[in-house]
């Protein structure tokens, strides 16, 4: 290669024009929380999964205030009724609780555990794998090969085992649910950790004489958060499954506590005689939430994604 | 300057104490960077800076440039936030760019205005010595020559030495006071740029020179340029290193590795049994 305009005159002023004019009078960029936000609000989906998570937290939080039911007595004189009753818009169960109250009482078991599941679980696994992937060396590997072998069996027999040994309620039920959780969300963060600490800028900043802290909290952190948002909300998610997995075992918050797994598990047993009522609820708001969790998630990730982003 | 893989960019990381030498020392200034204690190897940053190759890279895109520009002088403590704020306007101002950048992300910038800014980051902590590693390979040529002009001016200006590592020989011949020409890992020849273009003493240099197209592509190619792969670093020939693809390789250049030896002038050195151009040494005397 030649070089033609190596003798093109130089100086500040000369060599400010050539490449692409950068305007000083051009407005600055959007902050990155306001160009995340502008790229989420483009997904239809992800605008659908937040209005149904907001949705279903209306129903399970401010319906009962509207609608209040007894949850803890049953009353056999209105078992069984179907849809459409009086005062039972969605009928009512074989021990006379009333369906639509139920499905409020036991959402809120189902998204409170499942929300504080999928964050602890997150948090744990974030910090585990964060460790793991910026020190590196022995340290990793032994921390590694602890999630390897958890990972290796299953998580619902993990779950199984621990909820048929301690009796579950509400806390309990976290951190059991948290406990087989937090794997993938560390092997995931680690791998991000592992990608981000070898980059160029990572390296210049540590040239200038900045330390590991710096590294962590100013550049592989920020850099990780999209990832870890993401994650959680898939963490939630697989969550609320799980607890409607015990539930429907049988393993969660025993009677006359209810989850909408629990309210599966006690319906099925009705279908046979066309309590249908008794099913769709449950079903539906697990299938809605879950649903709404992962088109969230999948907003979000694209929302992170700095190419992305136009400003 | 050197083919790709001959180790220019390991060089210099290690120059700037970003990757150990797996054997030997580095010395700047006299003293042994690898020995360093850690409050002085944080003293030590202040001197030596490197410009990257790749200007996206090396800058988190998360950040805007004003931050990025204030992290070195942050990190080292300089001044309060208010003198790094003039100090990041004044970088700006040497480099060409508008201070209404700092408020900018580095996607925004063009290629030429982001390696700008890379050059403002490195001069930030007012080195004595910046290590640009290809810091204009990836740009277009009319780009190029903006960059490196502003480099030169900077140099001048500023009093820096660059360590300037490229595989470009018009922009080395360009800019270069001193040349060292790399080949697997070794310095084959060092001396002043005029001296190593007009009469190189090592058929590797020779080799390099030839392999680049004249401006006109009717002229007869001259001299005979470089053919063959580069053997693998990690299992180099036998004694001279250049010997599988040299033209003038004979039997001694498989048995002994040559030492540096300076044969026309004080200054210019080769590792070569047999210089061109200078008169045989008792070397190629008892070999003949």
């Amino acid at each position: 290669m030649t070089a033609p305009s190596m003798d093109a005159p130089s100086g500040a002023g000369a060599a400010r024009s050539g490449d692409d004019d950068l305007s000083a009078a051009a407005p600055a960029a959007p902050g990155p929380l306001r160009r995340t936000l502008a790229v989420f609000a483009r997904s239809r989906l992800a605008l659908i999964g937040t209005a149904v998570l907001l949705g279903l937290l209306a129903l399970c939080y401010l319906g009962p205030l509207l609608h209040p039911t007894d949850q803890t007595h049953t009353d056999l004189s209105q078992a069984g009724l179907p849809p459409g009753s009086p005062g039972h818009l969605l009928g009512t169960t074989d021990l006379g609780y009333d369906m639509l109250g139920r499905l409020m009482y036991g959402g809120q078991t189902s998204l409170e555990v499942g929300l504080a599941a999928g964050l602890l679980a997150t948090l744990f696994g974030t910090v585990y794998g964060a460790v793991a992937g910026y020190f590196g060396g022995w340290a990793d590997a032994a921390m590694m090969r602890v999630t390897d072998a958890a990972l290796a069996i299953p998580a619902l027999f993990l779950l199984v085992v621990v909820a048929a040994i301690v009796t579950p309620s509400k806390p309990v039920l976290i951190l059991i649910i948290a406990s087989v959780a937090w794997l993938s969300p560390a092997r995931l963060i680690r791998g991000e950790a592992l990608a981000l600490r070898s980059r160029d800028y990572v390296h210049a900043m540590r040239l200038m004489g900045g330390g590991g802290g710096r590294a962590v909290f100013r550049h592989i952190l920020p850099g990780a958060v999209g990832t870890v948002v993401v994650n959680a909300t898939f963490q939630i998610a697989d969550a609320i499954l799980y607890v409607a997995y015990l539930s429907f075992l049988g393993l969660s918050i025993p009677p006359p506590a209810a989850d909408w797994g629990s309210m599966l598990s006690a319906g099925i047993t009705y279908t046979q005689v066309g309590h249908w009522w008794l099913i769709f609820p449950p079903g539906l708001a697990v299938v809605l939430v879950v649903a709404a969790f992962n088109f969230v998630g999948d907003g979000l990730r694209d929302a992170f994604d700095v190419r992305l982003q136009k400003s | 300057m050197g083919e790709s893989g001959c180790g220019k960019s390991t060089l210099g990381r290690m120059a700037v104490g970003l990757e150990p030498p797996t054997g030997g020392t580095i010395r700047f200034a006299g003293r042994d960077i690898g020995a360093l204690t850690r409050r002085e190897l944080r003293a030590h940053r202040r001197d030596v800076q490197l410009m990257f190759q790749d200007s996206y890279a090396s800058m988190d895109p998360r950040m805007r440039v004003g931050t990025i520009l204030r992290e070195p002088l942050v990190i080292q403590g300089i001044g309060d936030r208010a003198a790094q704020e003039r100090r990041v306007a004044a970088l700006l101002d040497d480099v060409g760019l508008p201070r209404g950048a700092v408020d900018r992300y580095p996607h925004e910038f063009s290629g030429g205005q982001r390696q700008r800014l890379g050059l403002a980051r490195a001069l930030a902590l007012s080195p004595s010595l910046v290590v640009a590693d290809e810091p204009v390979s990836a740009l277009d040529v009319s780009v190029q020559a903006q960059i490196l002009n502003l480099m030169r001016d900077l140099q001048r200006d500023k009093g820096l030495t660059y360590l300037f590592i490229s595989h470009d020989l018009a922009v080395i011949r360009h800019l270069a006071d001193t040349v060292g020409v790399m080949y697997l890992g070794k310095l084959v020849e060092t001396g002043p740029a005029r001296d190593v273009f007009a009469r190189p003493l090592h058929p590797y240099t020779r080799g390099l020179l030839d392999t680049v197209n004249a401006p006109d592509p009717a002229a007869p190619a001259a001299g005979t340029p470089l053919t063959g792969e580069t053997p693998s670093a990690t299992a180099p020939p036998s004694g001279c290193r250049f010997r599988t693809r040299c033209p003038v390789a004979r039997a001694r250049c498989a048995e002994s590795e040559p030492e540096p030896t300076e044969p026309t002038a004080p200054g210019h050195r080769v590792a070569c049994h047999f210089p061109l151009g200078a008169a045989p040494g008792p070397g190629a005397v008892s070999n003949a």
